[in-house]
């Protein structure tokens, strides 16, 4: 069963659309739900909190309507993107008032609290402000107000963003825990490979419309098909773009600066093989050889015009 | 099977509501306010020349009360939190954390309403008595008795438990009524500014029927059915006066009714809309 079932569900704020007749199921496990910024990826996690309501279509959560629905609502943690925060409040203060509210009374209420704090390593820190905390501090103590209540379900909005290398790797560790105990996880992100650490399972967004689902393996073979654009400087542009313009998998040439030759291919991977060998054999000195359009974004817009086709 | 009432979150968020609220600087100024007349009732009485008989003191402090108090102290502060009950939550976005949760968002509405009124009506319950405080206690009440003949019946004692149930009954209305204007505009403090300054100061002190329609005119209604002599304050028409303080006449069912009604739609509203801050740039 679908833990979240998405019908063609649109969603638009006045003339600008955030999500676009989008018909998908979210299974059990780690879902990374990627995409660019203004992609819809927080649109949709409102409307699966029921924060917000579908413009067309539905939604459906455990087979149920979130909206303004307790019942359903006190089986998911929500984090939320950014830093919406009662600043005066301590970590420990946040945490505790979110668990009761979440139903949780008394002694019972607080040891899930320690409990939610100390899987996120904010032990140290929760008797602090909030509006004293770091950046990734601030990370942590909202995904340990997901987990004071036991949820089934953890929607995490952007947790990665902020966080350093090594919380990042706690972070992830704790979310492949939880999952292996039985929860089911959604994770946004822009950032693939932090989506790849947790998970196989993704859903791709962008302007709105899916791009991309399932498994993670088969969404990169899509992406190998897309021409990459590789940038090169060195000190013979002419004589280096004279050469490429002759290659078969080369499918465009060109000058941009006095220095610097961009050129297109399908195959990237042969295309760097044969590049080191060509600035070998002709003494070239090179200074620069980078993708020009490796970014997410990049990958989304090939992605989208691909499904547009 | 309906789900059981969630009594834990519904305190819990009570409690929160009202200590998020004396912790913030917005309410030691609005309690500051609350407490010009009491401040302004010294001052008179320290440059006014002494007084033979109990008319000025009366005077003041139901001017006070009435002209500085309840027509435009207690409706600011009911103004400033009620217009933000909701939408102070949801300009900060802090409102997603407590609408995912066990509460119906008409409960989380109710609940820092309630929690909201009850701050305030200690608050304006205390100003109201430092009125009284700061006029009636320093009077010569043996010497000035009396000389008091058209006064000789006034108990101040009893006039502050009407203004103390008139407080309740004002913030009650006044909260309502400025809670169901932050639903229903994304400006609700012009909003807010423009009802006050049109239905009750203009409607409600227009020397006609249509005043009826003010919370601030039923409000006096209610206080001028325990005090009678009220109504020679707002120098009226002895007819019009009759016909708009009736003397068995009160306030009470209509600013119950109008409370009641403003907070039925504000649940219908917030079960209704969307809380998003009023600009928003949307992932």
């Amino acid at each position: 069963m679908a833990v979240i079932d998405l019908m063609q569900l649109s969603k638009w704020y006045g003339e600008v659309i955030g999500l676009n007749n989008v018909t998908a199921e979210i299974g059990p496990g780690i879902t990374g739900l990627l995409g660019p910024n203004g992609a819809g990826k927080s649109t949709l996690m409102d409307l699966a909190t029921g924060q917000l309501g579908p413009s067309k279509g539905a939604i459906r959560v455990f087979g149920a309507c979130p909206w303004d629905n307790p019942r359903l609502l006190s089986r998911i943690g929500y984090c939320p993107e950014g830093d919406p925060f009662w600043s005066n409040l301590t970590g420990h203060q946040f945490v505790l008032f979110l668990a009761r509210v979440s139903g949780l009374r008394g002694a019972a209420a607080r040891r899930a609290v320690t409990q939610a704090i100390e899987r996120t390593g904010m032990n140290a820190h929760a008797g602090r402000a909030i509006r004293g905390y770091s950046k990734g501090m601030r990370q942590r103590i909202k995904i340990a107000q997901t987990l004071a209540h036991s949820p089934e379900l953890l929607i995490l909005d952007e947790p990665f963003t902020g966080t350093d290398p090594i919380a990042r790797h706690e972070l992830t560790h704790l979310f492949r825990e939880l999952a292996a105990q039985g929860t089911n996880i959604l994770v946004s992100s822009h950032v693939l490979h932090e989506v790849e650490a947790l998970t196989r399972q993704i859903l791709m967004i962008d302007h709105g419309r899916i791009v991309a689902q399932g498994d993670v393996q088969a969404v990169r073979r899509t992406l190998l098909d897309r021409p990459h654009v590789i940038r090169v400087r060195v000190d013979q542009p002419r004589k280096l773009a004279s050469q490429l313009a002759g290659w078969e998998m080369v499918t465009g040439v060109s000058i941009s600066q006095p220095d610097t030759v961009l050129f297109e291919t399908g195959s990237p991977e042969a295309a760097y093989e044969r590049l080191t060998t060509l600035i070998l054999e002709n003494g070239l000195t090179v200074r620069e050889v980078a993708a020009v359009d490796e970014s997410l974004e990049a990958v989304f817009g090939y992605l989208t015009q691909r499904n547009a086709k | 099977m309906r789900p059981a009432l969630p009594i834990g979150a519904i305190s819990a968020l009570f409690l929160f509501t009202i200590r998020q609220m004396v912790r913030d600087a917005k309410f030691w100024a609005v309690a500051a306010a609350l407490f010009l007349p009491c401040a302004l009732a010294l001052l008179i009485q320290r440059f006014h020349p002494p007084i033979n008989d109990f008319a000025p003191a009366w005077h003041l402090y139901h001017g006070l009360s009435q002209f500085m108090f309840l027509m435009g102290l207690l409706p600011l502060a009911c103004m400033i939190y009620g217009t933000g009950l909701i939408g102070s939550e949801a300009e900060s976005r802090t409102i997603g954390y407590l609408i995912t949760r066990r509460l119906r968002r008409r409960t989380v509405l109710l609940t820092k309403f309630v929690a909201t009124a009850l701050v305030l009506i200690v608050v304006c319950g205390v100003a109201a008595s430092a009125i009284y405080a700061s006029v009636v206690c320093r009077l010569d009440w043996q010497s000035l008795a009396p000389k008091s003949a058209a006064l000789t019946d006034w108990n101040p004692a009893q006039e502050l438990m009407v203004y103390l149930n008139i407080t309740v009954l004002g913030v009650i209305g006044f909260l309502a009524i400025f809670s169901l204007i932050g639903l229903l505009t994304a400006k609700p403090l012009a909003m807010s500014v423009f009802y006050m300054v049109v239905v009750e100061l203009v409607i409600g002190n227009l020397p006609a029927r249509a005043r009826a329609y003010s919370l601030i005119h039923q409000l006096r209604v209610t206080a001028a059915a325990a005090i009678p002599r009220l109504v020679e304050l707002f120098e009226l028409p002895s007819d019009l006066g009759a016909q708009l303080f009736p003397a068995n006449g009160s306030g009470v069912p209509e600013v119950l009714i109008v409370s009641g009604a403003a907070l039925f739609l504000a649940c219908v509203l917030v079960t209704a809309r969307e809380l998003t801050p009023s600009k928003v740039a949307r992932d």
